[in-house]
């Protein structure tokens, strides 16, 4: 030790050591205290303190937030590599066998490992076996990350993506990955032959931006996209290995050292360890790109420092100075996804791609040297003596759609904003009913109520698909893994949960599960006390959550309603639970609760709404006659709409009053578009959009609302019902056979939706099947010759059709006097006889449900251009607004 | 030279059953260690043994055992061991550094501190250099928080053991390190955020 006079850098430093031992155990407002005494004394050292203190507070923070990541982390691995990278140990020999695969060559070395083609004997299939190097094998914290990070990566199902069969641990504890194996090589080492034509490039990105596309949505960012990493497979071109990988092994001083070869293809703000998005990967398809092209890399030096000082300041060769004939759109994207800075690059995956994928089509490269053409270095052709890419002819012939689209939207990380478009069936999701779990009777009411909400709240994000509460709720009740489920259901996701009440306590776990692979993308708990407050606000969260996750274009709606009692709240549930099934039973159930919860809460407006709707749906159904009901459910809408003018709810049953009960078509139109726009996933609104739109003579723009109607409630009859018909007045015949077929199958005893299906096999010229149909559902309960009179039309058709005129015959005559004039009118133009019909329409009173038939169904072909009948079509118009005397424009 | 394991053992304990007295220049002690640990590793690679034992740690200890005879060792004895064993290893990793050419960088930092995904050009071996070069600045001004870092983070020494071999207190050890700590962070370049 060197001296210690006063002012030596001994003592000044003992001076600091003393003053931070203080400081360091101090309360922050006693530190500050210090800190003030302490900068009029010794001023030089009271900064230098502070800057410690700073410091120390910091790493402690940060590493309460993330202990994995502390700063002087112990040495567990590094070093092992350093021990061994000395020369002087020559490699190991490749094992024999690693888990149960047995090894058959190694493939190659790299940073992150070594890859070994290995032989997979349970299920006979050659596999690509990446085993971890030992010195990451034996740092826990690596390999933690290793593993999550390799789990998130094979959870990406992509023609894209390198297929991962399992990653598992050998018995000397070194983890490995099983991948599918791709013989047809990896990129880098086909461009050791030479560059790629322009056409091979672009197929070779394509695929590499599919890939990408499908894990960015997922929320993984490669890292490490390179031509080491692009690897050729015969059916779908090519495949991203090496997701995430990246990734796993280390923080600050105990981090990989990395080789120059990946350095290469580090983005600028890789080379500075900033944050990392989607457009990081973007860059590395840039340099990707300008290799294949050019046959060299666009960075290249040396020296890490002067690499590094390249990737971030130098622009590299130009493109077209080295290759002419290369599309000055392609270089331009090329340069774009080269810029410096993330923002200025395309921003999403899709993007490059969908540029690519317009691209004019370039001047053909010349793949070989013209005979008799002077050879390498001459100048001629693209680089001298050009190679050809000796592979496949599929690929030489560039490859038209490679590989379609694809979330574990796992740690939903750094991604945002970095998307491409999706389909909207990517963001689509069914919430299963919560399950009520624990003793107390009312648990089965909180569990209904989130669940309800939860649905409505989802429902009103734009961008997303949820399915309908009466699809869910009407699943069967066996055991159906949630894959199936998701089936049934046609959707991506699945949000389930489960509900605890007890003791003033509420406890409510969400999850959102990938049902490809069952696993969790997001779960989360909710401890909260027992109050309509937390009911209503969790749902809320969970909704948000969900859509954030899902990447919706909106964060859910929120429905206004003050915070109510519990007492209102389980009437309400009461209420919208029986509501939801539709039978007779339960509307009028859902009507008395409704009430009740009104009685407790006089502006409670979502009970209003469903007030409305049930008293609607009770005449809309026929099981209530109209006048008795309407006017009630007229006043609740109006009520509901008072106090919350944004319930989608509401308009949709002010929809159907408009429709039922002003037969107001343009006005219906509106409160149902109003619906929609509030809710995008309201399957009622959708479905009777539809109907009414077909009423009004609007075919086309019928079409979309049914087929969402149908993607809504899968499960709906009504829903399959409607669309069939619209295909069936479209003309066709066999999506509307399709359609009639689910809608019998999911309402086997109602004869609406049997008698569509014998309708159109019947059109289709399939009497024999047409017949069974029409004659089963002649047998059903409650159908009779007044009640049904079109069924016994239809079966008289097809009699005749088979040539069976006095069985025909016979049925005609139970159509008698009792039946409604258009009825016969109906037997009669489908025989051809005009006159007759039109006679009978003209006696027919004029039935506004039967506008859509009138306009469309094929049984009045005949008749259709007559001018009665159009004059009679007028008529209908004028009934439903349209033509004047509307309400409100559609 | 030839590798004589009994003349190693027993040069090795002598070296530590005197420590207390005549504590023994570091050199003579960290050298052999070095030469020992880098040739276990190899063996024990060749061997494909168990990745668990090539835990420094662990490797340490197996060291220890054949270097010393404990039995004629006491405790201040084994952590000058195990605090030349961190020499030792901080001497490994850094000839291996600059091995790889790996150079430092002066203005521009490539180490952020805290982002775990970070991966540049020989990162490690550079990082290395730097913290090399910032614990000797460190030794400069108080060379028991150089030993200090040097035990605990290069041998992995507990603070107990890291007491023992620098003969002082845990607790001063506890604020060495959480100084040391603080002081190479922002000699490294590291910003520490603002408290939110």
């Amino acid at each position: 030790m060197s001296g210690s006079g006063r002012g030596s850098p001994d003592a000044e430093w003992g001076r600091l050591e003393e003053l931070f031992r203080r400081a360091v155990v101090l309360s922050p407002q006693d530190r500050a205290a210090m800190l003030v005494d302490l900068r009029e004394e010794e001023p030089a050292v009271a900064r230098e303190l502070e800057d410690l203190l700073e410091a120390h507070d910091f790493l402690a923070r940060a590493e309460e937030r993330e202990p994995e990541d502390a700063f002087l982390l112990r040495l567990d691995s590094q070093w092992a590599a350093a021990l061994v990278e000395d020369g002087s140990l020559t490699p190991p020999p490749a094992p024999r066998t690693v888990g149960r695969y047995r090894i058959v060559e190694t493939l190659g070395r790299g940073g992150m490992g070594i890859v070994y083609r290995a032989l997979d004997p349970r299920l006979e299939r050659e596999v690509a076996l990446k085993l971890l190097p030992r010195w990451l094998a034996v740092d826990e914290r690596a390999r933690a990350r290793f593993s999550r990070e390799a789990r998130t990566a094979s959870a990406l199902d992509h023609p894209n993506i390198a297929t991962i069969f399992e990653i598992d641990v050998a018995e000397d504890g070194r983890p490995y990955i099983a991948m599918a194996y791709y013989p047809g090589g990896t990129v880098a080492e086909r461009l050791e032959e030479g560059p790629a034509s322009v056409a091979e490039a672009r197929t070779v990105a394509e695929g590499v931006l599919r890939g990408l596309e499908a894990a960015h949505r997922a929320g993984i960012v490669h890292r490490d996209v390179k031509p080491a990493n692009v690897v050729f497979a015969e059916e779908t071109g090519v495949k991203l290995l090496d997701f995430g990988v990246a990734k796993a092994g280390g923080t600050a001083l105990t981090r990989v050292g990395a080789t120059l070869g990946t350095a290469a293809y580090m983005s600028p703000e890789q080379t500075r360890g900033e944050e990392v998005d989607a457009r990081s990967d973007l860059w590395s398809v840039g340099v990707l790109l300008y290799e294949m092209l050019a046959g060299r890399r666009p960075f290249s030096a040396p020296e890490p420092d002067a690499l590094i000082h390249q990737i971030r300041h130098d622009p590299p060769p130009p493109l077209g100075d080295l290759r002419p004939e290369i599309p000055p759109a392609l270089v331009e994207l090329v340069e774009r996804c080269l810029a410096k800075e993330p923002g200025a690059r395309p921003s999403s995956a899709g993007e490059v791609r969908r540029a690519l994928s317009e691209l004019d089509g370039e001047r053909r490269p010349s793949m070989r040297g013209a005979p008799g053409a002077p050879s390498a270095g001459a100048g001629g052709g693209i680089y001298g003596t050009v190679r050809r890419w000796g592979r496949p002819a599929w690929l030489l012939a560039g490859l038209a759609g490679i590989g379609l689209s694809w979330l574990v939207a796992a740690g939903v990380g750094d991604h945002r904003g970095a998307t491409g478009t999706v389909s909207e069936d990517e963001r689509s999701v069914a919430v299963l009913p919560f399950e009520s779990l624990g003793e107390a009777p009312d648990d089965p009411t909180y569990a209904l109520g989130i669940h309800d909400d939860l649905i409505t709240r989802l429902s009103s994000v734009s961008g997303l698909r949820v399915t309908s509460r009466r699809a869910v709720d009407n699943l069967p009740g066996d055991e159906r893994t949630v894959a199936e489920v998701a089936e049934v259901l046609g959707v991506r996701w699945i949000l389930e949960g489960s509900v605890v009440a007890s003791e003033g306590r509420l406890r409510v776990n969400a999850r959102l599960v990938d049902p490809r692979t069952e696993s969790q993308a997001w779960a989360r708990g909710y401890r909260r006390p027992l109050t309509a407050e937390s009911l209503q606000a969790i749902p809320g969260e969970i909704a948000t959550e969900v859509a954030l996750s899902l990447d919706a274009r909106s964060t859910p709606r929120d429905p206004e309603s003050a915070p109510v009692d519990l007492a209102t709240y389980r009437a309400w549930v009461e209420g919208r639970t029986n509501l939801e099934q539709r039978t007779e039973a339960g509307l009028q159930r859902g009507v008395e609760a409704f009430r009740e919860a009104l009685a407790r809460t006089p502006d409670h407006a979502p009970s209003w709404a469903g007030l409305a709707e049930a008293l609607t749906l009770l005449a809309n159904y026929r099981y209530e006659p109209p006048d008795s009901v309407l006017p009630d459910a007229r006043e609740a809408v109006d009520r509901a709409l008072a106090s919350a003018p944004e319930l989608a709810d509401a308009h949709a049953s002010l929809g159907l009053l408009r429709s039922l009960d002003d037969r107001d078509g343009p006005a219906s139109i509106a409160s149902f578009r109003r619906a929609l726009e509030l809710e995008p996933s309201h399957a009622g609104a959708s479905l009777w959009l539809g109907n009414i739109l077909i009423a009004l003579g609007r075919l086309d723009d019928a079409r979309l609302p049914l087929v969402r109607a149908v993607e809504l409630d899968p499960t709906s009859p009504a829903a399959r019902v409607a669309l069939a018909r619209w295909h069936q007045f479209a003309d066709s015949l066999d999506t509307a056979l399709e359609q009639a077929r689910q809608g019998a199958r999911l309402a086997p005893s109602s004869p609406p939706a049997q008698m569509v299906l014998g309708e159109i096999l019947r059109e289709l010229d399939r009497p024999g099947e047409a017949q069974v149909v029409l004659e089963r559902t002649r047998g059903l309960p409650g159908v009779n010759p007044g009640g049904f009179p079109g069924l016994w039309v239809e079966l008289a058709l097809v009699y005749e059709s088979r040539g069976e005129s006095e069985r025909a015959e016979a049925l005609l005559v139970e159509i008698d006097d009792r039946t409604p004039p258009s009825v016969r009118a109906a037997a009669e133009a489908s025989r051809g006889n005009r006159e007759e019909a039109l006679a009978l329409l003209a006696q027919s009173p004029i039935v506004p449900e039967f506008a859509g038939i009138f306009r469309y169904h094929h049984v009045w072909e005949a008749i259709r251009q007559e001018p009665a009948f159009q004059r009679m079509l007028a008529q209908y118009d004028e009934v439903w607004g349209i033509g004047g005397g509307s309400t409100a424009s559609p | 030279m030839t590798h004589d394991l009994p003349s190693l053992r027993s040069r090795t304990t002598t070296l530590l059953r005197t420590a207390e007295s005549d504590p023994p220049a570091l050199d003579e002690l960290v050298d052999p260690v070095y030469v020992e640990l880098k040739r276990m590793a190899r063996r024990q690679l060749a061997r494909e043994a168990p990745g668990h034992t090539l835990q420094p740690t662990a490797l340490v200890h197996e060291a220890y055992l054949r270097m010393v005879d404990a039995s004629r060792v006491d405790e201040r004895g084994r952590a000058y061991f195990y605090a030349a064993a961190a020499q030792a290893m901080r001497r490994v990793l850094v000839d291996h550094a600059r091995r790889r050419g790996a150079r430092k960088r002066g203005g521009d930092r490539v180490m952020e501190s805290l982002k775990p995904e970070t991966l540049a050009v020989d990162a490690f071996a550079g990082d290395l250099l730097d913290l090399h070069d910032a614990l000797e600045r460190l030794a400069e001004r108080s060379p028991r928080q150089a030993r200090v870092v040097e035990c605990r983070y290069f041998g992995g020494m507990s603070v107990q053991e890291t007491a023992r071999a620098l003969d002082v207190s845990p607790r001063t050890v506890k604020y060495d390190w959480s100084m040391a700590r603080a002081w190479l962070f922002r000699a490294l370049g590291g910003e520490a955020a603002p408290s939110g």
